[in-house]
């Protein structure tokens, strides 16, 4: 994947915890509302039709105020890939506003260990720069930490 | 989701093509064959390149009657062969947001079988009404409805 430094965030990190496991996290609502949004942050309400064109839909609870997320996923690879975005809702309706694209990837390892990568595309520099603004290196890094926490907790 | 209505969002043509889904499909989602139709004629198809999968290049090079050419870059959103196929302006091969779309649309194509032919639905969905409406002022119905009328020209010659 060619990162566009004006347009693209990325976070790489590497886990000890087995892709199929991490996969299953990103894409079951009964486990991503345990580490999807930084702590003490909530995950209040989550629907995900994991499919291309279906919906991936989050609520979270920041300091009391709702926050909508609706989008859909754009591809869906078990196991190895998941890209999702805010530009349409389900069945491809175009979004007004939109803030970006995610592209996960879980690379094997070897030993039960995953490089997982997420990178967020932005359609112009003034939406990347608000994502680093809000935070997103700290954000999606205590995301990934929880995450890699969670699923340990599992195993 | 077949044929939906239009609304203040959504645009849309429909054809009567005379040839089966399964030939359709294949005029429509096979460079060389969709190239004998795609753009209103008298502009040709100079170059194009489709890829039928989530996330793959949709890419038309158009030349004008006048020799100018101009490269149409637009992506791939979802294929369910032999029944409907997804794109739109707003991303590029591997999605790529798209900074300033042309249209800003996600467009569905729907083939529902009619007999031996095959009910074609061409659905362009916009995010803003205003959208939609400088789509429609683009020249949207009359467009889209040619090529499906080349379609219809095209498609039963490849039946087989």
């Amino acid at each position: 994947m060619q990162l566009d430094p004006e347009l693209d965030l990325q976070l790489v990190r590497e886990m000890n915890a087995p892709r199929e496991l991490l996969y299953k996290c990103w894409t079951t609502p009964e486990h991503l509302v345990h580490w999807f949004v930084p702590k003490p942050h909530k995950v209040t309400y989550c629907h995900l039709d994991v499919r291309p064109g279906g919906a991936c839909n989050t609520t979270f609870e920041v300091d009391g105020n709702l926050m909508e997320n609706n989008g859909v996923y754009l591809e869906v690879i078990p196991n190895e890939k998941l890209v999702f975005t805010d530009a349409y809702t389900a069945d491809w309706k175009p979004a007004p506003e939109p803030f970006m694209t995610a592209i996960l990837t879980f690379e094997d390892l070897g030993n039960g260990r995953t490089r997982y990568t997420a990178t967020a595309r932005h359609r112009n520099a003034g939406t990347a720069q608000a994502h680093r603004d809000m935070g997103f290196y700290d954000g999606w890094g205590t995301v990934a930490t929880q995450l890699e926490e969670y699923v340990q907790g599992l195993k | 989701m077949p044929a939906s209505p239009e609304t203040a969002q959504v645009l849309q043509v429909t054809r009567l093509i005379p040839a089966p889904p399964a030939v359709v499909w294949r005029c429509l989602t096979e460079a060389d064959r969709l190239r004998q139709w795609w753009v209103p004629a008298p502009v040709e198809v100079a170059d194009m390149v489709i890829e039928p999968q989530p996330g793959g290049r949709f890419y038309t090079l158009m030349r004008m009657p006048d020799g100018t050419e101009h490269p149409v870059e637009m992506m791939i959103l979802q294929a369910e062969a032999p029944r409907r196929l997804f794109f739109t302006d707003l991303m590029t091969r591997g999605f790529v947001p798209v900074a300033r779309p042309m249209f800003g649309f996600a467009a569905e194509i729907a083939l529902i079988p009619e007999g031996d032919a095959t009910r074609y639905s061409a659905i362009a969905r916009h995010a803003r009404a205003e959208d939609a409406a400088r789509h429609a002022g683009m020249g949207f119905h009359d467009g889209w409805g040619t090529v499906a009328d080349q379609l219809a020209t095209v498609a039963p010659t490849f039946a087989d």
